[in-house]
């Protein structure tokens, strides 16, 4: 047998080339894919976390609407949670689970504001403190993951 | 004319084949490749089935929590006579001027009808499980939380997902 019908054929080290690079482009492929399926779950996520916390921001605005002091007397910059039966919304020192998997929490800022009334940082020369404005930051966390969301609340009854 | 096994005792024959040696390595990344492409598209298969479960309760939920945060936050009243709170199958009734709105779950299905006329909030793809309203009244505004839990199911997935939310009655403000 000549030497040139000897080589044809595949050797070893190329079907080891080959296979090699068909499985890094499927390891590829399927890592992306993956990415994008897991994405689409964690956006889900933290839809459900965005409407949990829009529920908190609307329970806060409730319990402003009926009595300003509700807010005015939690300390600010602590954390706090809600409590929400049939009967009631209050706010709580206790941790609040929802489903079992949402942890929501809201924390209280202080609200500065100069001569014309507009909202400045507390470091600012001549800001003031509003008694009758605070931020809230409301926090909805799963997992490792959590969506916070800022409002203003404002004693727009000023009762 | 390739054969695996050479007999023959000139060394250049038994290089025109491929080796007892070469022929298991080649064998063995073939089995271990084509399992792992196995296993890989098996639980593929089910995180595609999940995605979409997850696809269909996003695609009634969202539409029907997006209304409910519309209407809700422009009603003025709620008929809590007409209504049915704090249990499921819930029903909300809501009043904006001449403008009556109903929630019902009928069958699965989130309905809505607006002065006599009704819509399907959520597709026939996914069943409501659930729907609860709860509502709370200072009498300065009015608070409503809503509840719903919805499932689907596709292939051998079934997916069940609850989502809260809760709107002020703008309209509402004395």
């Amino acid at each position: 047998m000549k030497r040139s019908s000897l080589q044809r054929g595949v050797s070893v080290l190329e079907v080891l080339i080959g296979v090699g690079i068909f499985a890094l482009v499927t390891v590829f492929v399927t890592h992306s894919i993956s990415l994008f399926l897991e994405s689409a779950d964690r956006s889900q996520h933290s839809l459900r976390a965005l409407y949990l916390a829009e529920e908190g921001h609307e329970a806060l605005r409730y319990l402003r609407d009926e009595n300003w002091d509700t807010i005015d007397n939690l300390s600010v910059d602590t954390t706090y949670y809600l409590s929400m039966s049939a009967a009631s919304v209050a706010t709580t020192t206790t941790p609040e689970v929802i489903n079992g998997y949402y942890n929501r929490s809201f924390v209280l800022r202080e609200v500065y504001r100069d001569s014309d009334d507009d909202i400045v940082a507390s470091t600012t020369v001549g800001a003031s403190l509003d008694t009758g404005s605070r931020f809230v930051v409301m926090r909805v966390g799963w997992g490792s993951e959590e969506v916070s969301l800022q409002t203003l609340l404002t004693n727009i009854f000023n009762r | 004319m390739f054969c695996v096994f050479s007999t023959s005792p000139k060394s250049k024959l038994r290089v025109a084949g491929f080796t007892l040696i070469e022929m298991m390595v080649y064998m063995a990344l073939l089995v271990l490749i084509s399992g792992s492409a196995v296993v890989s598209l098996v639980s593929f298969s089910d995180t595609v089935q999940n995605y979409r479960a997850n696809q269909l309760v996003m695609r009634s939920a969202v539409p029907l929590l997006e209304r409910f945060t519309a209407d809700v936050r422009s009603a003025q009243d709620v008929d809590s006579f007409s209504s049915t709170f704090d249990a499921s199958p819930g029903t909300l009734v809501v009043m904006s001027g001449a403008t009556t709105t109903t929630y019902t779950l009928t069958g699965g299905v989130v309905e809505v009808d607006v002065n006599g006329d009704t819509f399907q909030l959520t597709d026939g793809l996914v069943t409501v499980d659930a729907l609860q309203f709860h509502f709370y009244d200072n009498l300065t505004t009015e608070l409503v939380r809503m509840e719903v839990t919805l499932t689907a199911t596709v292939g051998a997935t079934t997916r069940t997902e609850t989502f809260n939310t809760a709107t002020v009655l703008r309209g509402s403000y004395e």
